[in-house]
Order: structure tokens, then C-alpha cells, then sequence
């Protein structure tokens, strides 16, 4: 590590330095205000509208990962790769993508266009086949108010894939720690210079930073130092066994994505649903974990999995099981010096069947009203294993294990029967902005319902979604 | 004419390089403000303390209203609106101070740290049902009378009542609220604003800094998205800024994070609506009893007219024989309402057919015959409640046309069949099916709002300069004008240059509202391009030694007989030959005429109409939706331009979908905001727009109004078909045990409301 001397961030292949700027400044900040590159836009700053998407070109031009450049503080992101919407063309040399849009009438008051043309041009850019629902999910984090969509869909199939390539300069990756106004940045890149690192008293880990970096200023009076996991290379390994993974903390969530389609197949759907790639390539497993909402979207999934979290701090490693890990409405065990390591997933047996399901106003990147994850084993309709969990119900992501157990052995209708007569025993959901208590209730009695009837007909799911 | 020509700024938009307010270059010495907001709904403010910005290590200065050099005062319509709480406080999140600093950054954080010490007063009104019982309303009732409603419901067989809520919608333009103020020499100011209205920001600058219009420019190249929440609103913020350029005589930016322009800016109004209809045992309406609420906020702003929107569309296609209608504007103590595309619209559509629905459940008949036998027609009668005569309904003509491109009766058919199997099966799906058409009234209620000001310049390079009062919030009104000039001279588009709106070139302009926008300016445009043109035509006839007459512009070039000159060689030789190429245009809309005490007379130039039919999905067991189709058909009368017409119909019905099901303002017990960004807040998304998804133009349909060239007006009028979404839920709702209340969905349309009004 070379500390606090190289202050650069690749922007469009060109090498920008980093200078008098405070500690809390964000990468669209800084491009718009320091860079006065302008195209990338502020929409709303919490990483829901897409106007800031900017890409982090991680590999020389062939892994283009787009990202909300408002979740992103610029000490985060030194000696990274960046391409903004100036990087891929102008009037006068546009990209094909920026060519397709104006001409099929896909922007209106233009001010959310450059963050759709990042997503789709991310999403030309990869290996996937272009359809609507290809389309629909890398635009999940986009939002659009004048056109109502459809001529940007149309625009994006107008695109052949032979000609999307962006041309751009790529320099190596490097890593730094930095300094920025009272606070530094470090980047360790071994596990074990945590140790050393975590006697400075006032810290604050960061991880993908997409929760915490909705907070201004990131760190409170008293600290002056953010070590950052996004470095450490065992954080972000991935092992698989025959019977179970085991995944970095700083894994993202769009890796495990990728990874879990051919290993935890039913796990796709909901994973589709967190967030939008422009979050899910920045947000870590570890930090959906430990930032501990009680709706935070894995956790009950990792609940009825019966995962192991492995904690590492100064005093060393310890394993324990998730339904230890979370202690209250935002909060878990883990000590001030402390951080998750890995996450052992045990690979389900092909004879339990895996249920998640996730209700919210909107499909797409909406935080769950309530969610329920089913993990269950079933012989001549009698239930003979069965994990339930939930999210949206209580002040944690709530582990059902008075109710699996008062399920089990009984006959699928029954026990189901007995889930929904006797739901208020066992959650407790408040009236939000996300939906009142009446309908928590009543929807997690519709979900049960649902369950049964996959059960029945041997079906994986039914939703509105499948029409 | 060019009638598919792409929108001017297209590729700036998809290259990032079209420069919104906030994207201008800073100047070395501008500030940047951050707003203080009262975190309070009622109190009396005992001191602004701003005592901790002492310690900053940073640059601060703060402003509040008692800085203000003229008056506090913005209100469009009555008095009493203030850009800055001046002694009260009147709803949780208004503006009470700025603080300005170096960066944004630096204000923002500064602004945090800003106490208000308040007394609080009586609880504050935070519903309707609350301000009603106390009588807090803003004005005497607005009241729709026709006929005798008392008689006509004794004499009707049947009558029923109901009750229902229509919820509130916040603008989310992309471009949050932004200003920057240049203060110039001897009290000159500039003002940049993202408005949809530079005069009112002209004339509220003039109030609040004393200083007569004709010093202040009010100026907007492009809004990100304006959608009425920038008609009124964008006042506030540009005052804001120029008072505080006025104080430190300094370039000043106020740009609102999202957060504090989504609790500090007014929304669609929410409405609470009860109701009676007498009606005969063949649905045939005779008498309707309604009593709107509709939430004005605090203070009044364009309430008044929006509501008189929404009487004048409580009968949509359907002819009442007998009508009272009070509308009475609740005063409470949240943020005030204010224009939404539809601007009272959407709401009173909402009403009647909400009605329909209720009538064709209670007699058991279908939706499509109440309508039917209540249509606007020769038999019927073609008169509105307030009196304007619906001279050639286009009911039939867009029905049968929406019938072929939707399929519709086959469809009915295969959904009952859809909706018994999963009956039957004990499967949790339902669909529904609904076609509704709508009559839009074209033309601002108030008719003084209906003038608009063209400026062209033609340069001796032939290069033509083009501006008028409209301005661009992405509804493509200046392709549509500049397609207008390009036309009159016959020249190609890319000869006009289109410029920035600007008050200082066309004055007293009306606000770009109320889908008037080429109709006003596209004549006005089109008047002054003539005046010109005809100089032109003059001098041409003394070139060629022809009759006028037989100077044919085209392509281009200018003929007659065998000779010709170019555009760009006539261009110079009238400079040559001192005639000016330069003028105004000025439009009227005529035939207009209204009595507001009444509520009679014409108000409305012409009407639009439209069809859709929308097929909804349900998921009883969670309360998921989806529309699955949509099948459109708009009268746009002669479009100017079908593509961009098309992108109006698409996205004003998608956004008429988020008012209906999805976006939900939810506030606190002590009336925050709480749904203050899209994390909370959810608009529809790529996903949620119907996947089969028709729209088209009626064809052969030129307006029977001598509007430019026989065009008719498109922005708000496709929102409200979405309305056909929210009755095919109802129908999807309906089909779901017999036990369901449908009458009982409120709008928005969300999970929660559709489990309750299935098993309530």
C-alpha cells in the first residue's frame, strides 16, 4: 500500500486527480461539481432513480459493472476505472445505444436518459440475450416519468450487439489508502491487517456502502477513519463444496446472483428483486447482514438455510449460527473490532423444496412490505422438516421456529390450516408506509395459502409475475 | 410538414450534453442556498436560532422573511402566500429560512444545524374529513348546478350513495426544483429557473424585491420534467433565489435535494368525494348529489381552478339531466396543492365513473350498458351541466375503433371464462376488463390565460431565430412550434434555430399548462412567421416582377414562373433592401367565454377524446397486481407530429397508472411526509407497463376548430384513460368472491386497499 500519495480516479480513461475535496464527497459530486462533467445527473441521491448511474469498468472493457454514482464516496473508488455517459460518445461520435434512443423518441425531458444509456449499455455490453425481461431488470433502478417506457425498450432491441463495444483506455487497478479532509480511507487488502488497523478508536467499517452511504456526513464527530473491506481478497472468495458454499462477506449481491442460479436455483427470483443491478453490483452479502434491517431481503433466505456466519476480530475467529446473529431493530452481536468473514450456505437437499417469496408495492426494486422464506421437506403430504422465516414482521428478521415446529409431522393442509388460524401468535407486523398491519396479516395468511397450493400441484411458485 | 421529425434536443439528451439550471457553469462567487424547513404542522415561530453556525469553520450566511425588501407574497391568484414562513408556521417541512454557503454541500449541512423555537397552536387539520367538520375551507364552496336535483331524485326508481378517497401524487419531474439569480447593474436580475412558467417567476421576483418586471429576465432553456409541479411552484424557489441574490449581491442557486422538494413543493390534490345518484331501472342517470373535498393545503394557490376542472369533468361522456355539485376546498395544515397534469381532471373523472361502477353493480348490469344509455347524443341531449354544448361528440367514432384494437367483446368472454376456472379450481388469480372514453375540455377555464407571443428573426444568412412564451419540459412543444415556422417559410427544420425561453423577448406570457401549449404558441409562432413571410413576398414580387399571389414558397426556394431564388438570397436581399425580417406574433383563443360566479358559459375552445381498454390482473391471496394490456385510441385532431403525440399518450397514461395504483403519499400522525424519495415513493417502473400495449391515433380526425393546422392538444388528456386500469380492478375485484366490496378500493389502488376491498 502506498499510503496517501497516488489520489487518482480513472474517469473515462483519462487519469483524474483527487484534490481538495472533504471526506463525505460522493463520485457524482465530485465529477459534477470538481470534473463540471455534467451528464450524470442527481435525481434523488439514495440510489433509486438511476439519473447518477455511472459504469466501474472493472476489467479492461469486458465486465462493465454500472452503479449509482451517489452511493459511492470518491475515498471508495481511488485507482478504479469509471466510464460516464461523456465517455461513450457525442453528438458528433455518438454510441449506437445514444443514436437508437434519439431516434425512437426514448427521451422526453432527457434528464434520466444518460442513466438509462449507462444501464444499457451495461447491459449490451454482457453476455445476456436482449428481451424484455433481460431489459426490464438491468432498467429496474432507472426511473423514467415522461415516456412511460415503452420507446426505450423499443430503442435498446434496435441495437445489434456487434457494435456496442465502448472505446475506451484501461489502466491498471491500484489500491490505496487516502486522506480526505479529516478522515482517511484505508484499504487494506489482507484480513489480517485488520487487527492492527482496528485499535484506532474511532472507525467505521464500510462495505459496498450502498445503506451507509445514504448517511451525511458517513461518520458522526468522532471518527475520523473508515476501513474499508472492499480491498481484502479473502472477503470476496468463493468456495463450492458438494454440500454447501461458502461466500466472502464482500461478495456482491449480483455475483451471488450469478452463482446461485445453477446451485440454489429457487433463490434467483428474490435476488432479482433486491435492489437493481445498479445497487446489487456495489451492495455486499456481508453488509445486507450486518446493517441487520428486519427486512433485509437475504436474511430470512439465509435463515431457513440454516447458514453459519464466520466472525473475525481481534481476538480472533468464531462460527455461529444466523439465528444468533441478530439482536434487535437494527442491530447484531458483532463487537465494535469485529466483521463477518464468510457466510456458509449448506446446499439444500433435492428433496427439500425452497419457497421465497417477497411482497411489495412495486415489483422492482421496492423494500418488501412482508416476505417469508419456506424451506421444507414433505413425504405422502406430511411435513417432515420445515424452516419458516420472515421479513416486515417484527423488529428483526424473524426466525418461525415455534411455528415450523408445531407444523411438523402433521398433514400439509393441516399444519397450513393451523399456520393461518393461528398467525397473530406468532407475528405482530405495524402499519407503515409500506402497508398496514391488516394487510401483513392477511397476506402472510395469503402466502401459506399460496405454499399449499405449490405443494399440491408441485409447482415452485404462483404469481402475478407469470402471466 | 415534418410530422415525424424527432425531438430537437434527442441526442443531446442521450450524451448528457444538454445543460439543465443546474448543469451552468458556476461563477466564481456563487452561493449556494439550502432551504430550513419547520418540523412542525401549526405553531408560531418565537425564534429562528441560528446560533450553532457559529462554529463553522465555513462560510455561511442566512436569510429569512424578515430580509425581504418588497413584499412576501407569491399567491397566482389571491394574496397571502409567502416564499418564507413570516410569523406562523402552517405545515410540517415549510421553507422558514435559507442558509448559503460556498458548496452545496457546506449549505446543506449548515441548514441541519438551524433550530426553530416554536409555539405550537391547536392541533393542525391534517384531513379532510377534519377540515370539513370544522368548516376550515379556503373559500365559499364552487358549485355545478343544473336542473332540479331534488325533484329528479324523488322521481328516480333507484338511488345509492357512496364514499371513496382519491389519493394526492407528487410531480417526481427528475429535475428536482432549481434557480440560479444574477444580479446585474442598476437592480437588473436574470433569473434561470426550472419553471413552466417564467412570467409568474418574473412577477413574483418583481413583488418580493420591489423592483418593477422590466429589470428582471425570467428565463428556461429546458425543465427535467415539469408536469404542473413547476406551473406555480417553481415561484417559490426563484424568489427564494433572488432574494438572497438581492442580500449578498451575489449569484445565488437554490437547488432542492429531493427529500426537501418532495416535502416542500405541492402535489395532485387528494380529494374525499360522497355522493347520490337517482337513476332508472335501465341505469339511466337522473340526478347526481356529489360533494367534492379537495385538500388545498395551507394556502390557496391554483386550487380554485383545479377544482373547477374537476366539476366541469364530473360528466365526462355522459349526459346529467340534474346536477348539484359543491366543491369545497379544505384548508389544512399541509403543504399546498397545486397543479398535476390533468389539474382536476383526473379527479372528477374518477367520480362519475367511480358512479358508473356503483350503479352497474347495484342494478347488476354491465358497465358498458350505463354507459351506454347515458352517452352524450342527439336523443340524450348534448348539453354540459355548466352549459357548453357538445357540438360533435366523437363518442361512437372512438369506441368503435378502441372496440376493433382491443378485441374488446371476445376478450369480456375469455376473462369470465379466465375468472370461473380459477373459481372453481380455488386458484388465486382474477382479471378484469374495462373500456372507458373520455372528453377532455381544451383551453385554460380563465380565458385571459389564453394568449400567447411569438419572436422571429429570419438573419440576411437565412437562418431563422425562433422563440415564443412556451416552454420545453420534454413534451417536445418547441420541435412542434419550430415544425410550424419551418412549414410557413418551407424550409427545412434544422434552418430554425430554437432558443431558450426568455421574458424579455416575449412578455406576459401564460403559463405552458393545460395541454394548450402548440395550440397558443404554435399560432402565435405561426402569426408572426407570416408577417414576415409576407414582407417577404412583396419584395419577391418586385424582384421577379410577379403578383403576389403567384410567389410560391417551396422547399426552400422561392418561385414563380421560371424564376427562383433561395431562402438564404431573398433573406439577404430584403436586408439589402431595408424591410425588416424580424416580428411578433400574438394569438387569442377565440370563441371562449366563462362566468366564474356561475359556473356557465364556454369555457373550453374544443375537446379531446379518447379510449382505452385495460385488462387487469389480481393475486387475492397478496393483494398483487399488474395491468396486462392496454389497447389506446387518442384524437389528436391533425397531430403535428405523431411520434411525439404517441410518447404523450404512452407516458401521460403510465403516469396515470402511479396516481391510481402504486404512488402513495403517506404522512405522520403529526403531518410529515414521510414517503420523501423513490425508496419510499414508488413510480411505476420499466416493469410495470402493460405488456401488450396499443396506443393509436383517430384517423382523418382534424380538429372542427381552426386550431394549427386542425391539431388538437395531448398532454393531459391520456392520463386520465388510465383510469380503465383502476375499473378493470374493480371488475377483477368484483370477480373475486361474492363477498367483495369493490366500491370500497380507494385510489391509489395499492396491495393493501385491494385485500381490504376483497375481504372486508
Amino acid at each position: 500500500m502506498v499510503s496517501g500519495k497516488i489520489k487518482n480516479i480513472f474517469i473515462n480513461g483519462k487519469n483524474e486527480t483527487v484534490k481538495n475535496v472533504d471526506h463525505d464527497i460522493t463520485l457524482l459530486d465530485w465529477l459534477r461539481n470538481n470534473l463540471k462533467m455534467t451528464g450524470t445527473k442527481e435525481g434523488c441521491a439514495e440510489g433509486d432513480c438511476g439519473a447518477c448511474s455511472v459504469i466501474i469498468n472493472q476489467e479492461n472493457n469486458s465486465n462493465l459493472k454500472p452503479i449509482n454514482s451517489c452511493l459511492v464516496r470518491v475515498g471508495q473508488v481511488i485507482g478504479k476505472n469509471i466510464v460516464t455517459i461523456e465517455g461513450l460518445g457525442d453528438d458528433k461520435d455518438p454510441h449506437p445505444l445514444q443514436v437508437a434512443f434519439s431516434q425512437e423518441n426514448a427521451s422526453q425531458c432527457g434528464y434520466c436518459t444518460p442513466g438509462f444509456i449507462i444501464s444499457g449499455v451495461s447491459l449490451l455490453n454482457s453476455d445476456k440475450d436482449i428481451n424484455d425481461n433481460t431489459i426490464n431488470d438491468a432498467f429496474s433502478g432507472n426511473l423514467c416519468r415522461c415516456t412511460g417506457y415503452s420507446p426505450i425498450l423499443k430503442a435498446i432491441k434496435k441495437v445489434t450487439k456487434d457494435k456496442v463495444k465502448i472505446k475506451q483506455k484501461y489502466f491498471k487497478e491500484e489500491t490505496h489508502d487516502i486522506k480526505l479532509g479529516n478522515v482517511t480511507y484505508y484499504h487494506p487488502l489482507k484480513i489480517e491487517e485488520l487487527k492492527n488497523l482496528t485499535k484506532i478508536k474511532n472507525f467505521r467499517f464500510l462495505a459496498g456502502g450502498t445503506d451507509l452511504n445514504l448517511q451525511r456526513p458517513i461518520v458522526n464527530e468522532k471518527e475520523n477513519s473508515i476501513i474499508s473491506l472492499s480491498s481484502i481478497e479473502e472477503l470476496k472468495k468463493i468456495k463450492i463444496f458438494n454440500n454447501k458454499i461458502l461466500l466472502g462477506s464482500s461478495v456482491t449481491i449480483e455475483t451471488f446472483l450469478e452463482l446461485v442460479k445453477d446451485k440454489i436455483p429457487e433463490m434467483i427470483e428474490i435476488l432479482k428483486r433486491f435492489g437493481s443491478p445498479l445497487i446489487r453490483n456495489q451492495a455486499t452479502i456481508g453488509g445486507n447482514l450486518c446493517t441487520s434491517s428486519p427486512i433485509g431481503d437475504l436474511a430470512p433466505v439465509l435463515l431457513v438455510l440454516n447458514s453459519k456466519l464466520n466472525i473475525f476480530g481481534k481476538d480472533g475467529q468464531e462460527s455461529i449460527p444466523i439465528n444468533k446473529f441478530f439482536k434487535g431493530y437494527r442491530k447484531n452481536i458483532l463487537k465494535k473490532d469485529q466483521i463477518l468473514v464468510s457466510i456458509e450456505i449448506p446446499i439444500p437437499s433435492k428433496s427439500n423444496k425452497l419457497f421465497f417469496w417477497k411482497l411489495s408495492k412495486r415489483f422492482d426494486q421496492d423494500i418488501s412490505t412482508i416476505s417469508l422464506a419456506i424451506n421444507i421437506k414433505t413425504q405422502n403430504h406430511i411435513i417432515k422438516d420445515l424452516y419458516i422465516a420472515a421479513g416486515g414482521v417484527a423488529e428483526i428478521p424473524k426466525d418461525l421456529k415455534d411455528l415450523s415446529r408445531k407444523m411438523i409431522n402433521k398433514n400439509i393442509d393441516q399444519a397450513i390450516k393451523l399456520a393461518i388460524d393461528n398467525i397473530d401468535n406468532y407475528i405482530r407486523p405495524i402499519s407503515d408506509l409500506r402497508g398496514t398491519s391488516v394487510y401483513r396479516t392477511t397476506s402472510f395468511k395469503g402466502l401459506f395459502k399460496r405454499l399449499k397450493q405449490c405443494l399440491e400441484d408441485d409447482i415452485k411458485t404462483m404469481t402475478v409475475m407469470e402471466f | 410538414m415534418n410530422n415525424v421529425a424527432i425531438h430537437d434536443s434527442s441526442i443531446r439528451h442521450t450524451t448528457g450534453q444538454a445543460i439543465y439550471i443546474d448543469d451552468i457553469p458556476d461563477q466564481e462567487n456563487l452561493l449556494h442556498g439550502a432551504l430550513v424547513l419547520s418540523k412542525c404542522a401549526y405553531g408560531k415561530i418565537k425564534k429562528i436560532d441560528f446560533s450553532r453556525l457559529k462554529n463553522l469553520t465555513f462560510y455561511t450566511k442566512t436569510v429569512s422573511a424578515k430580509n425581504i425588501p418588497g413584499k412576501n407574497e407569491i399567491g397566482p391568484i389571491k394574496n397571502g402566500e409567502p416564499i418564507l414562513a413570516d410569523d406562523n408556521i402552517t405545515y410540517y417541512g415549510q421553507p422558514v429560512a435559507v442558509v448559503l454557503a460556498k458548496t452545496f454541500q457546506e449549505a446543506q449541512y449548515a441548514s441541519d444545524l438551524v433550530k426553530i423555537e416554536i409555539d405550537h397552536l391547536d392541533d393542525p387539520i391534517l384531513t379532510l374529513d377534519d377540515a370539513y367538520s370544522k368548516n376550515s375551507f379556503h373559500d365559499d364552496p364552487i358549485i355545478l348546478e343544473k336542473g332540479s336535483v331534488e325533484k329528479e331524485m324523488n322521481n328516480s326508481k333507484f338511488k345509492k350513495s357512496g364514499e371513496f378517497e382519491i389519493g394526492g401524487q407528487d410531480h417526481f419531474y427528475l429535475e428536482t426544483h432549481v434557480a440560479i439569480t444574477f444580479p446585474g447593474e442598476n437592480d437588473e436580475y436574470i433569473v434561470w429557473s426550472s419553471t413552466q412558467h417564467p412570467t409568474e417567476v418574473q412577477h413574483g421576483v418583481s413583488k418580493v424585491l420591489n423592483i418593477p418586471s422590466a429589470k428582471i429576465d425570467s428565463k428556461v432553456r429546458r425543465l427535467g420534467g415539469g408536469f404542473g409541479g413547476k406551473e406555480s411552484q417553481a415561484t417559490i424557489f426563484a424568489g427564494i433565489s433572488a432574494l438572497c441574490a438581492f442580500i449578498t449581491r451575489q449569484p445565488v442557486k437554490i437547488r432542492l435535494n429531493r427529500h426537501n422538494d418532495m416535502t416542500a413543493s405541492g402535489k395532485r390534490h387528494n380529494f374525499k368525494v360522497y355522493f347520490t345518484a337517482g337513476f332508472s331501472s335501465n341505469a339511466k342517470i337522473n340526478a347526481l348529489d356529489i360533494t367534492l373535498l379537495s385538500n388545498g393545503g395551507n394556502v390557496l394557490d391554483l386550487s380554485g381552478p383545479v377544482m373547477t376542472r374537476a366539476l366541469t369533468h364530473l360528466d365526462n361522456c355522459y349526459f346529467i339531466k340534474s346536477i348539484k355539485a359543491y366543491g369545497y376546498i379544505c384548508k389544512t395544515n399541509t403543504v399546498s396543492n397545486t397543479a398535476f397534469r390533468g389539474f382536476g381532471g383526473p379527479q372528477g373523472m374518477l367520480v362519475i365513473e367511480n358512479i358508473l361502477f356503483s350503479i352497474s353493480q347495484f342494478l347488476n348490469k354491465s358497465l358498458d350498458h350505463v354507459r351506454q344509455v347515458n352517452y352524450y347524443s342527439k336523443s340524450n341531449g348534448l348539453i354540459t351541466p355548466y352549459g357548453q354544448i357538445v357540438s360533435k361528440p366523437r363518442i361512437e367514432w372512438i369506441l368503435d375503433e378502441t372496440y376493433k384494437l382491443s378485441d374488446y367483446k371476445k376478450r369480456l368472454k375469455q376473462i369470465e371464462t379466465f375468472n370461473s376456472t380459477q373459481q372453481k379450481n380455488q386458484l388465486p388469480f382474477r382479471k378484469g376488463l374495462a373500456l372507458m372514453p373520455a372528453k377532455f375540455g381544451i383551453s385554460f377555464n380563465k380565458p385571459s390565460f389564453n394568449q400567447a407571443g411569438a419572436l422571429i428573426h429570419v438573419y440576411s444568412d437565412g437562418s431563422i431565430r425562433l422563440n415564443h412564451g412556451g416552454t420545453e419540459m420534454g413534451q417536445g412543444l418547441f420541435i412542434k412550434v419550430a415544425q410550424v415556422v419551418a412549414e410557413c417559410f418551407k424550409v427545412s427544420l434544422d434552418q430554425i434555430h430554437i432558443t431558450s425561453t426568455n421574458t424579455a423577448e416575449v412578455p406576459n406570457t401564460s403559463a405552458t399548462a393545460a395541454s394548450s401549449g402548440s395550440d397558443l404558441n404554435g399560432m402565435a409562432a405561426w402569426n408572426a412567421a407570416s408577417t414576415i413571410k409576407k414582407r417577404m413576398i412583396e419584395h419577391a414580387s418586385q424582384l421577379f416582377k410577379k403578383p403576389k399571389s403567384e410567389i410560391i414558397f417551396e422547399q426552400g426556394r422561392i418561385l414563380s414562373g421560371n424564376k427562383s431564388l433561395s431562402f438564404t438570397e431573398l433573406a439577404f436581399s430584403c436586408w439589402e433592401n431595408r424591410i425588416s425580417l424580424s416580428s411578433t406574433g400574438f394569438y387569442k383563443t377565440p370563441k371562449i367565454h366563462w362566468n366564474q360566479g356561475k359556473l356557465k358559459g364556454r369555457p373550453y375552445f374544443y375537446f379531446t377524446w379518447g379510449a382505452a381498454v385495460s385488462e387487469a390482473l389480481i393475486d387475492i391471496n397478496t393483494g398483487e397486481n399488474r395491468i396486462l394490456r392496454a389497447d389506446i385510441i387518442q384524437d389528436c385532431g391533425n397531430s403535428l407530429n405523431e411520434n411525439i403525440d404517441i410518447g404523450q399518450i404512452e407516458g401521460g397514461f403510465v403516469q396515470g397508472l402511479g396516481w391510481l395504483t402504486c404512488e402513495e403519499l403517506y404522512f405522520s400522525q403529526d403531518g410529515k411526509l414521510l414517503t420523501t424519495g423513490p425508496s419510499t415513493y414508488k413510480l411505476p417502473g420499466s416493469r410495470d407497463v402493460p405488456p401488450i400495449f396499443n396506443v393509436k391515433l383517430l384517423e382523418n380526425a382534424d380538429n372542427d376548430e381552426k386550431t394549427i393546422f386542425r391539431s388538437k392538444a395531448v398532454g393531459e388528456p391520456p392520463l386520465l384513460l388510465a383510469i380503465s386500469h383502476f375499473l378493470a380492478l374493480k371488475e377483477a375485484i368484483k370477480a373475486s368472491s361474492k363477498n367483495s366490496k369493490p366500491e370500497l378500493l380507494n385510489s391509489p389502488a395499492t396491495p393493501s386497499e385491494i385485500l381490504k376491498a376483497i375481504y372486508a
